[in-house]
């Protein structure tokens, strides 16, 4: 299989699942599909070798990751006002408990949601969430432990607050 | 996590993007852009630097470079034999080195390395087959391995941490086991004040007789005791912290053990974290190798 032909496949096969965890830390959905499509554009600029490591897929998210955290701590001002004035309101399609979550955890401080996200949405161990992310496993158990408590807090308050719109 | 949490995680599984995903050949396309965009980007800042240079030897003239008053005496220049802890002597459970040796690295006097180039590599570690593995988000809040260690952590406590000058880190994982180390370069003179700010931080959060948590989701109980001091670099501490955590339902058997240890060279300091389940030996070891790189500076 030529080098284009395993990227596309890897792409077509991967995109989606890195959508989602994007989307998830983000909570944008526009913002996540862009960043999606940066990450790929990056791993082909080293796909020769990015396509021999074990996990291309980790690679790419780590750098889906980073490109969202940059242009988060960018549009943080900008977003904290956003959130002032509510959600933003051009995110049509998601379902109501898919808006109510990612609502939560981009209220939840980077680390924590992405701890979360890792685990619980890619589904991956604590020990390799430990790995993604460069903190001991202790501190991936911490901010699960913390996220989780934070997001039943924020998700039980949702409708009581809903009520008061 | 509860089975709403849980429902609503999934939930995101089904989620599809806004619009359509773009065909592979548009995405190799961006990568290729990015590729020229950065060779052009690499070439103007060539030409920028070259410029500079010329124009500061043309316009400027040397100036004599101050001395660092760094509280060990190092210099850039002159890196000591030996970086135990003071006075310099064998340490202290005799352990040899298993660090690089400081050599002289041919660098002007002038010019001070930077911390990347102090960085832990993969020989200092010992045998086993090292992978680079540098963590992509090693803080979280306050740029130290400390921050937020215990509920008694406020940040306002600890003044180095507005003189943070520089920042560095670096990591490795071989198994199942990794080790990670955040370099600081202080602002003059402020090596000590950071490093007895390391102490206090751990002296606040030691504690020594804790209960493990009594469900699922309570607080995780965590310990730490200090186990080693000043066994390298101008001072040195060494830190085994312990957490007791819920697997799922079930209380863990055992508990997960962190080692840190944090090494002054002068105003820069090496934390080097241990994990999981590293000996404490072998911890010390690195973390000499860690204040040789340091002192290589």
């Amino acid at each position: 299989m030529s080098g284009e032909e395993s990227f596309d496949s890897f792409y077509r096969g991967s995109r989606q699942r890195l959508y989602q965890c994007v989307y998830a830390l983000t909570g944008n959905a526009a913002e996540a599909q862009d960043v999606v499509h940066e990450a790929y554009a990056r791993a082909w600029q080293r796909w020769s070798t990015v396509s021999g490591y074990a996990d291309p897929e980790a690679w790419v998210r780590t750098v889906a990751r980073r490109v969202a955290v940059s242009r988060w701590r960018r549009a943080r001002s900008a977003w904290t006002a956003h959130r002032r004035h509510g959600p933003p309101p051009d995110v049509p399609g998601p379902s109501p408990d898919s808006v109510a979550l990612a609502g939560a955890l981009a209220q939840l401080p980077m680390p924590q949601r992405t701890a979360l996200v890792l685990h619980h949405l890619v589904g991956l161990p604590v020990a390799e969430v430990a790995r993604e992310t460069g903190v001991p496993e202790g501190t991936v158990k911490a901010r699960l432990s913390r996220g989780r408590r934070a997001l039943a807090t924020l998700l039980e308050a949702t409708p009581a607050e809903a009520h008061h719109v | 996590m509860s089975d709403r949490l849980d429902a609503m995680f999934e939930s995101l599984h089904g989620e599809r993007a806004p619009g359509p995903f773009a065909p592979p050949e548009a995405v190799r396309r961006r990568g290729r852009q990015r590729t020229r965009h950065q060779a052009m980007a690499a070439g103007l800042a060539v030409v920028a630097v070259t410029g500079a240079g010329f124009g500061w030897a043309g316009h400027l003239r040397p100036v004599d470079p101050a001395p660092i008053p760094a509280a060990s005496g190092t210099t850039a220049s002159t890196p000591p034999a030996s970086v135990g802890p003071s006075p310099s002597g064998p340490a202290r459970d005799g352990t040899p080195s298993a660090g690089p040796r400081p050599t002289g690295t041919g660098r002007p006097d002038a010019t001070p390395a930077t911390l990347s180039d102090l960085r832990l590599r993969a020989e200092d570690l010992g045998p086993g087959a090292w992978r680079p593995r540098p963590p992509t988000e090693p803080f979280s809040g306050d740029t130290w391995r400390w921050a937020d260690l215990c509920p008694l952590y406020r940040s306002a406590d600890y003044p180095s941490l507005a003189h943070q000058a520089e920042l560095d880190v670096t990591g490795f994982t071989t198994g199942k086991s990794y080790l990670y180390e955040h370099l600081h370069r202080y602002a003059d003179g402020w090596g000590p004040r950071a490093f007895a700010d390391v102490r206090r931080v751990v002296d606040r959060c030691t504690t020594t007789a804790t209960t493990p948590p009594t469900a699922p989701g309570s607080p995780e109980t965590r310990t730490l005791v200090v186990r080693d001091r000043d066994f390298a670099g101008d001072e040195a501490v060494l830190v085994r912290e312990e957490q007791t955590y819920y697997e799922g339902e079930v209380l863990a058997r055992d508990p997960l053990v962190t080692l840190t240890a944090a090494v002054r060279v002068g105003d820069r300091v090496a934390t080097v974290i241990f994990s999981p389940d590293w000996d404490e030996a072998y911890a010390r070891e690195v973390t000499r190798a860690a204040a040789q790189r340091l002192a290589a500076g």
